[in-house]
């Protein structure tokens, strides 16, 4: 706490302080937060002890000395509150306070007249109407000029305040401004890209379309040469096979003319070399023959009706058995489900089957010979099982071919057409066929009925 | 006891099968081929009896016929298709055919065959069917009534 006496000067009766330590509240704060206060007087010891007085508060005092420095600094500067001494030389206070008033930005600058008791009258009037907020009569007080001041120190700092806070809200509000700008030109900018996007992928998937249906229509055009192809070839087998029939029919019935009344007059070697060609061209026969009736199988129309697959079986059997008697063979038929398809062609597949059966249990003391039916991924299949010979499952996919042949024809006689049929007609129903075995072990042969919705072939 | 004697028409073009054919039948003293054509067109002609076939003596009305279906000029079909209209007496038409085809075997019977062989060239199975001829032949019964146990139902 500094205590001071302010000089004693003429016209102003100074009052003794208790204290003119600054304000503490004042006290710190940065220079841009200090409140202008401009002094105008010519008198510099009533400048000095006003600023004695005004020091306190701890704003910015600026003291100027005439109207014409007063007017010359406002142009740069802003003030709080000016105190404006009314006698001065020169341009004197009112005239200074005209002058003020003229500049629009000083409008509203809060001007206090300072002046002597005794002019009050004619002054004060004058004073107001050229926009004075107050006045401080001489000798002057230093609490009411430091509370007179203060309150507009204080105007000041809270318009000020109010102004920056303003200031502030603008500058935020047009920052959001941008930012909103910015991101709703973002979005918009992404929207176009998502849109431009969305319409990429839908032209991609309209190709994709496109393509699709070319492909499948490619797919059935060649499922239809594929079938077309198919039944060309079936055809030709069946000409070809038809048309070789007759001239090799011929052959055979010349050869047995020779045998049977030349080969008792016949040397041994050609009569040898006859019989040879007699196995040869009946063999011929039979192969042509099977492939006749194979490439029959494609021709013919399937004529499904409701079959009980039982009856087909035991007849064949039966017919079987009256074909070899002195065979001991043990067989066992299980229940069989009624089927809906062409009972022929299903004969011929169990005749084929069951003949390979006991064929091939020939070497069995006792042969046992299955058919039943059983469940495969859920699909009913028929099955039929022997006890013979077998054979090595890693021929398993040559089984179906045409005159294809696991064993050889002297140890079991045959053209290696029986299965080809029956996988033929089998897949002519939309079902299908297959074996399990083991050499030595027996085969069991499966196929399944289709219900007529897959193609035919 | 005489026994009876069946006059016989082959018609097919191929020399080899007519020669079997003669070959099987003659086993058979019953059956007398009197005939040998090798089209459909001179098949008709002698049933008919036109130009040369006038001649009776020479060349009697058959009492079998043994038809082949692949002829040259007309089809064995329409040989058949002919007689159904024409066919005299009991004359038996029998087809003697390469193809065992069940239309074939159909279009046969619905146009009047008798019965329908296929060629076979072992001759127990030739013999079989002279046998079988030899039944068709004896029992006179009419046409209809034999349609249903031949070979050809």
């Amino acid at each position: 706490m500094i205590t001071s006496q302010p000089p004693a000067v003429d016209g102003i009766e100074t009052v003794a302080e208790e204290t003119s330590a600054v304000d503490p509240a004042a006290e710190g704060q940065p220079p841009e937060d200090k409140a202008g206060i401009l002094l105008v007087d010519d008198r510099h010891d009533k400048c000095m002890a006003m600023e004695a007085i005004l020091a306190n508060l701890g704003q910015n005092i600026v003291t100027v000395h005439s109207g014409k420095e007063a007017l010359r600094l406002l142009l740069d500067q802003e003030f709080a509150v000016i105190l404006l001494d009314v006698n001065m030389p020169g341009l004197d206070g009112f005239e200074t306070a005209f002058l003020i008033r003229q500049r629009k930005s000083l409008e509203h600058t809060p001007i206090i007249f300072t002046t002597a008791v005794s002019d009050t009258e004619t002054h004060v009037t004058r004073g107001y109407s050229l926009g004075a907020v107050d006045y401080i009569l001489t000798p002057i007080l230093p609490e009411v000029l430091r509370t007179k001041v203060s309150v507009f120190v204080e105007l000041f700092k809270t318009n000020r305040q109010l102004k920056r806070q303003a200031e502030g809200l603008r500058q935020a509000h047009d920052e959001l401004g941008i930012r909103v700008k910015n991101r709703t030109f973002q979005l918009a900018v992404a929207n176009e890209s998502l849109r431009r996007e969305i319409a990429e992928r839908q032209r991609v998937e309209e190709a994709i379309r496109h393509i699709n249906a070319g492909l499948e229509k490619r797919v059935l055009d060649r499922t239809a040469e594929l079938a077309a192809a198919n039944r060309e070839l079936e055809a030709f087998t069946y000409s070809v096979a038809h048309d070789l029939q007759a001239p090799l029919r011929n052959i055979q019935s010349y050869v047995q003319l020779l045998e049977a009344e030349w080969a008792p007059k016949m040397p041994p070697e050609p009569g040898q070399y006859l019989q040879r060609i007699a196995a040869r061209t009946k063999y011929l026969t039979q192969l042509i023959s099977g492939l006749l009736n194979l490439s029959l199988i494609g021709k013919q129309e399937l004529k499904r009706q409701q079959v009980g697959l039982k009856e087909i079986v035991e007849d064949v059997v039966a017919a079987l058995k009256s074909d070899m008697p002195g065979r001991r063979i043990q067989w066992k038929i299980e229940d069989l489900p009624a089927v809906a398809c062409d009972p022929q062609l299903i004969r011929q597949v169990f005749i084929n089957l069951l003949c390979n059966a006991v064929k091939y249990t020939r070497p069995r003391d006792m042969a046992v010979i299955e058919i039943g039916q059983t469940n495969v991924d859920g699909e009913t299949a028929l099955f039929v099982r022997d006890n013979g010979v077998g054979f090595d499952m890693k021929y398993s996919d040559k089984l179906f071919g045409v005159f294809q042949r696991l064993h050889p024809v002297a140890e079991f006689e045959g053209t290696g057409i029986g299965l080809a049929m029956v996988e033929r007609i089998v897949r002519k129903h939309g079902g299908r066929v297959w074996a399990e075995a083991a050499e030595q072990k027996g085969a069991a042969f499966y196929f399944t009925i289709g219900n007529g919705r897959a193609a035919s072939g | 006891m005489a026994t009876e004697t069946y006059s016989v028409l082959l018609v097919d073009d191929s020399d080899d099968d007519r020669l079997f054919v003669r070959r099987a039948l003659r086993k058979n003293p019953g059956f007398v081929v009197v005939a040998e054509v090798c089209d459909g067109d001179a098949a008709i002609s002698y049933l008919a009896g036109h130009g040369d076939f006038s001649n009776r003596e020479k060349f009697p009305y058959p009492d079998l016929v043994l038809l082949d279906l692949k002829l040259p000029k007309k089809t064995g079909h329409e040989v058949l298709e002919w007689l159904q209209t024409h066919r005299r007496g009991k004359l038996r038409v029998v087809v003697l055919s390469g193809s065992f085809l069940p239309g074939d075997i159909a279009r046969s019977r619905e146009l009047g065959a008798d019965a329908y062989f296929k060629k076979e060239p072992l001759e127990e199975e030739q013999q079989t069917m002279v046998l079988q001829l030899e039944k068709l032949l004896k029992s006179r019964a009419s046409p209809a009534s034999y349609a249903s146990s031949s070979p050809l139902s």
